[in-house]
């Protein structure tokens, strides 16, 4: 089992604290839809209707100019060229990673196997039969 | 969050939306739909019932499970994304937080199983209860999960020849 001081363990939580820095701000409409009610009822979140009927126009519109003007989109390539500029190496590795089973793979691999123990009796069926006990 | 407290609703985005949303990023690859994952997520909650919210007994817990659902299902819901899923690769992040760029690009590589539990541990801050309740499996087999990725993240960057401290711009 890896240390949990490992400096990876470490670098991960430093990106999660950063993470959790950058707290987005909260949306309006979520802020604004949040209603106060005295009585203790459950918040529920509200949308005027003006607001939702003018998104619904938007998407009609925005749907019929995608639908009659979109190009159809080019077919991904079987072996497309790697679009993240990541180096060959790593490439590879996570290849053999992923054709050697991937993760679960992975996590049986690592796990103790059972192992028979010699120094147990053995109970022939016959001896259990006739009720003979290992010795 | 109980009982329609706007405050409360305030301050549960404050504590978890960070963290929720470099979550979900982690999981999509993408910032805008990571924003609508954990935006859906805070959504469902504010709408539970009474009787709904009094049964949530861990909210970091409850609101990553939401999260990580919503990010799944927005990332099943990209052809573009499903194709980059069948090449074993995600996309690459959009615009992501600065730091350790190195890391968020081994991070972005691993398969989406490894990379989930890693988030949910570092990015979303997990324990390992949490996170089986999160990926409803038992917490053996997440701990376990988790071990691996951990060794394959370390392979990747290993192999990699990426810097490893960048300084934002």
């Amino acid at each position: 089992m890896p240390d949990v001081n490992d400096d990876l363990v470490a670098r991960l939580d430093a990106f999660g604290a950063r993470a959790a820095a950058e707290s987005p701000s909260l949306p309006a409409a979520l802020a604004a839809g949040v209603s106060v009610r005295a009585g203790g009822s459950a918040p529920r979140v509200r949308v005027p209707l003006p607001a939702l009927a003018a998104a619904a126009v938007v998407v009609v519109v925005g749907g019929a100019l995608v639908f009659v003007g979109a190009p159809p989109l080019p077919a991904a390539p079987e072996h497309a060229a790697p679009s993240t500029g990541l180096p060959d190496n790593m490439l590879a590795m996570l290849r053999r990673f992923n054709k050697a089973g991937g993760i679960d793979s992975a996590v049986n691999a690592s796990q103790p196997r059972a192992v028979a123990r010699t120094d147990e009796p053995v109970m022939r069926p016959s001896d259990a039969r006739a009720g003979v006990l290992p010795r | 969050m109980h009982g329609g407290d706007q405050a409360a609703a305030r301050a549960l985005w404050q504590e978890h939306a960070g963290r929720l949303t470099a979550l979900a990023r982690s999981l999509t690859g993408s910032h805008a739909d990571a924003l609508d994952a954990v935006q859906e997520a805070f959504v469902a909650v504010l709408a539970l019932s009474r009787t709904d919210v009094s049964a949530v007994q861990d909210e970091a817990a409850y609101l990553a499970q939401a999260v990580h659902a919503r990010s799944l299902n927005l990332l099943r819901a990209s052809a573009r994304r499903a194709a980059h899923e069948r090449e074993g690769r995600s996309p690459p992040l959009t615009p992501a937080p600065a730091g350790d760029p190195a890391l968020e690009r081994a991070l972005d590589v691993l398969p989406l199983n490894a990379r989930e539990v890693l988030a949910l541990k570092h990015l979303a801050g997990l324990t390992f209860e949490q996170m089986a309740f999160a990926l409803e499996a038992p917490r053996a087999t997440v701990s376990s999960r988790y071990y691996a990725a951990l060794a394959l993240l370390r392979g990747v960057l290993q192999a990699s020849d990426i810097p490893r401290e960048v300084t934002r711009a």
